[in-house]
């Protein structure tokens, strides 16, 4: 009995956050600055920051096959293969298909990053905030439920992140993408500044921007700055980016009380009937395949939106048979993911006397104009915004294609016209039957049941498709371009990785599985602040909204805590 | 969806082609070329030749073959081709070699770097034409030539010759240059 007190008093902290990426790392830092004790669960290795970037400073021909992935491996991960960050400088920090294991009901492709900080060393760094636009629309129009918060709600937060994180961008006064706490702006090129120039004189809603990004254009908190190598996916050396890695773990380590406990997955949430609250969180290592169990007062659960659904669904009791948090039978649905089914290209005539220099990590945004303001669609809701880039490579086409020798070398070697392209973004909504499910009859290595993915593109999204198109290619058009080109990107849901919803937000417990505050409703001291936690998707990425809303959730924990409410 | 394939990505598209005089001229044939199934190790001084012939040595930057180009198309052949492509590699080799033989009457290795070019440009017009044949086409498998000029393109500007002294490599540029004047004359990024 002794003995038993002091086991469980060694595994007992205050706080339990599952998961360490971007928004898990968010909720360590917060918790542990407010004085509590946290205990962080990865399911995967640890990766330090810069000591455990093996490719980060390999150039090209040090790589075996210069970054291409081989075949075998091609044909062994038919889905991550398809991830466009995914090749042989960045294949460790992705998860292969064949050892994780998932069922889909229509093609889905699911990409992860098990490993200490998650996909956040991973991520593409683009931080639009959103706004009312978004967080009004399935009210206005019906859709879904509404979002139990407003801007209003978020706004400080987003401010409190971008402070820490370091987010480079211009105040661009846009009422669709707020302003916010910005670093220096990165630049736009010299098409970039015409395409800007030409959009304002032909429309009066097309405002090209640089894209606020999670890259640093100074030293901030002692990272970086940035050094436009535009590797960042190996991750930094530098610092120059935001990754739990370089930033909000070291931070949560700084203040003593923190503890990371790598190749740990968590199985379930332990909910105690007669006290009507979870009580900890059950283990197993992913290594020895041996049980543990962890104790906490509040535990937060940021695994990445498909796993955070998984375990609440796998979290069953007397109170909770469908899973924690599921009287209302919404936990698993409403899955969404963003569309970017559009790229579009063109080549401009002018400016070959003009170049740039160095690899800048991000682009311009083209942000929201439909369905928005004074323009009106009738055949799709909600919008799109573009991520767009002016660039110029080596060879004239007609020469690339006809010559060899010292035609072919000196092409190679002198630059081609300026290219412009635009890769729609679009909204998706929250449909009930776009769901996950646990498979009744397999289970992983670590006796999880598989996760069945079930969702499409509807109507809805394959409209708006089209109108990223032809609107892209109508713009480019009138600003003169020539050799306009559908690039026809095709991609699976899921492969965005912008997986959102399946335990979203609301106002009422029978009709979402959250809070306002993010907290699982019959079980109020349990948090989900990644993206499952999503009402509706908007178009803009997604990652600075899940950071945002995880630092006020946990600010919202401590301070119930405080007053015993937890 | 489609797997997205080495060759793929650095195959070529269509282009108008426009048709030279052929190359076909008639010697006696004493060079018997072998009839190969696969690519080996002993192919590389060839590859190496082919390489060099698409991306040769100029006075500001050694060719193709100053960067093993033969050893990383065979890497590339053995690691990063799915069957179907190393197929059409290793049959356009056979094709290539038969045409030296009954072109030149020599094999493509010793054969002098002007009719090396020669027999090169004319099987890029038999590719130019087989790509326009098929253009609109889904899925139509490559030219072998288009093969070897992506493979000869993709790794002499990986290569660390192609880019540090045939074009400019910054490892750690350190800033962004929004805007800067560019003549022709000026070595472009190599990334």
């Amino acid at each position: 009995m002794n003995l038993n007190n002091k086991a469980k008093k060694a595994n007992t902290y205050d706080a339990i956050v599952i998961g360490s990426g971007i928004s898990g790392g968010w909720a360590a830092k917060e918790l542990c600055e407010s004085g509590l004790k946290t205990l962080v669960l990865e399911r995967g290795r640890m990766v330090k920051h810069i000591e455990d970037y093996p490719t980060a400073h390999k150039h090209p021909w040090e790589l075996k096959h210069r970054g291409t992935i081989p075949q075998k491996v091609l044909e062994e991960n038919p889905v991550v293969s398809r991830c466009y960050a995914f090749n042989e400088a960045t294949e460790h920090f992705f998860v292969k298909d064949k050892e994780h294991p998932y069922e889909q009901k229509k093609p889905f492709d699911w990409i992860r990053g098990y490993q200490v900080g998650g996909k956040s060393l991973l991520w593409a760094r683009w931080t639009q905030r959103w706004s009312d636009l978004d967080f009004e629309a399935n009210a206005e129009e019906g859709i879904g439920i509404d979002w139990p918060i407003r801007y209003k709600d978020i706004a400080p937060w987003y401010s409190h992140v971008e402070r820490f994180a370091g987010i480079s961008g211009n105040r661009d006064g846009l009422s669709q993408i707020p302003d916010g706490e910005f670093l220096r702006p990165m630049k736009m090129n010299c098409l970039e500044k015409h395409v800007r120039k030409s959009l304002r004189k032909l429309y009066d809603d097309r405002h090209l921007v640089i894209s606020r990004t999670a890259n640093i254009t100074e030293r901030h908190n002692n990272r970086g700055p940035c050094q436009y190598r535009s590797l960042c996916e190996r991750g930094c050396p530098f610092g120059g980016y935001f990754s739990s890695n370089s930033s909000t773990l070291p931070a949560a380590e700084a203040t003593g009380n923190f503890t990371i406990r790598p190749f740990s997955v968590a199985r379930s949430i332990i909910y105690d009937e007669n006290l009507g609250r979870a009580t900890g969180v059950r283990v197993v290592d992913s290594n020895t395949k041996e049980v543990f169990e962890f104790y906490a007062k509040i535990i937060f659960v940021n695994a990445a939106t498909l796993n955070s659904t998984l375990l609440l669904l796998n979290s069953t009791s007397n109170r909770f048979p469908n899973g924690l948090g599921n009287d209302s039978g919404e936990l698993g649905h409403n899955l969404m993911d963003h569309n970017y089914n559009c790229k579009v290209e063109g080549e401009f005539e002018g400016l070959e006397d003009q170049y740039y220099s160095g690899r800048r990590p991000t682009g311009t945004y083209l942000p929201r104009f439909r369905n928005f303001g004074k323009d009106k669609q009738p055949h799709f809701k909600r919008g799109y915004a573009y991520g767009c880039g002016g660039f110029r490579l080596a060879g004239i086409k007609e020469i690339t294609e006809k010559s060899i020798g010292l035609d072919l070398k000196k092409d190679q070697t002198q630059l081609g016209p300026w290219t412009f392209g635009l890769s729609g973004m679009g909204e998706c909504l929250p449909y009930h039957d776009n769901k996950v499910t646990l498979s009744k009859d397999k289970t992983d290595e670590w006796g999880m049941p598989l996760l069945e993915i079930d969702a499409e593109y509807k109507e809805n999204e394959k409209v708006m498709t089209q109108d990223m198109i032809d609107t892209a290619m109508e713009m480019l058009d009138r600003m003169k371009f020539k050799n306009i080109e559908d690039k026809k990107e095709v991609r699976n849901i899921g492969l965005n990785i912008h997986e959102m919803g399946t335990a979203r937000m609301g106002h009422d417990p029978k009709t979402s599985v959250l809070n306002k505050h993010n907290q699982v409703w019959g079980a109020e001291n349990v948090f989900v602040t990644d993206g499952a936690c999503m009402t509706s998707s908007a178009c803009q990425n997604p990652s600075l909204t899940y950071m945002a809303l995880t630092a006020r959730a946990a600010n919202h924990a401590v301070s119930e805590l405080k007053k015993m409410n937890l | 969806m489609k797997r997205k394939t080495f060759i793929k990505q650095v195959g070529y598209g269509t282009g108008a082609a426009v048709l030279l005089p052929s190359v076909g001229l008639v010697h006696s044939c004493t060079y018997k070329p072998q009839i190969r199934t696969t690519l080996s190790e002993t192919d590389i001084p060839l590859l190496d030749e082919i390489g060099e012939t698409i991306i040769p040595s100029t006075a500001d930057a050694p060719g193709a073959k100053a960067t093993k180009i033969g050893e990383y198309m065979l890497l590339m052949y053995e690691d990063c081709m799915e069957e179907e492509d190393q197929q059409i590699l290793v049959e356009g080799i056979n094709t290539l070699n038969s045409k030296a033989a009954s072109d030149f009457s020599e094999s493509f290795i010793t054969m002098s770097p002007t009719n090396k070019k020669v027999l090169l440009e004319s099987i890029q017009e038999e590719a130019i034409a087989y790509s326009l044949e098929h253009e609109g086409e889904a899925e139509v498998p490559p030219h072998y030539f288009h093969m070897l000029k992506g493979l000869t393109l993709n790794g002499y500007f990986t290569s660390e010759i192609g880019m540090t002294q045939a074009r400019a490599y910054l490892p750690i540029p350190g800033q962004f240059v929004d805007c800067m004047p560019y003549s022709r004359s000026d070595k472009i990024w190599a990334l």
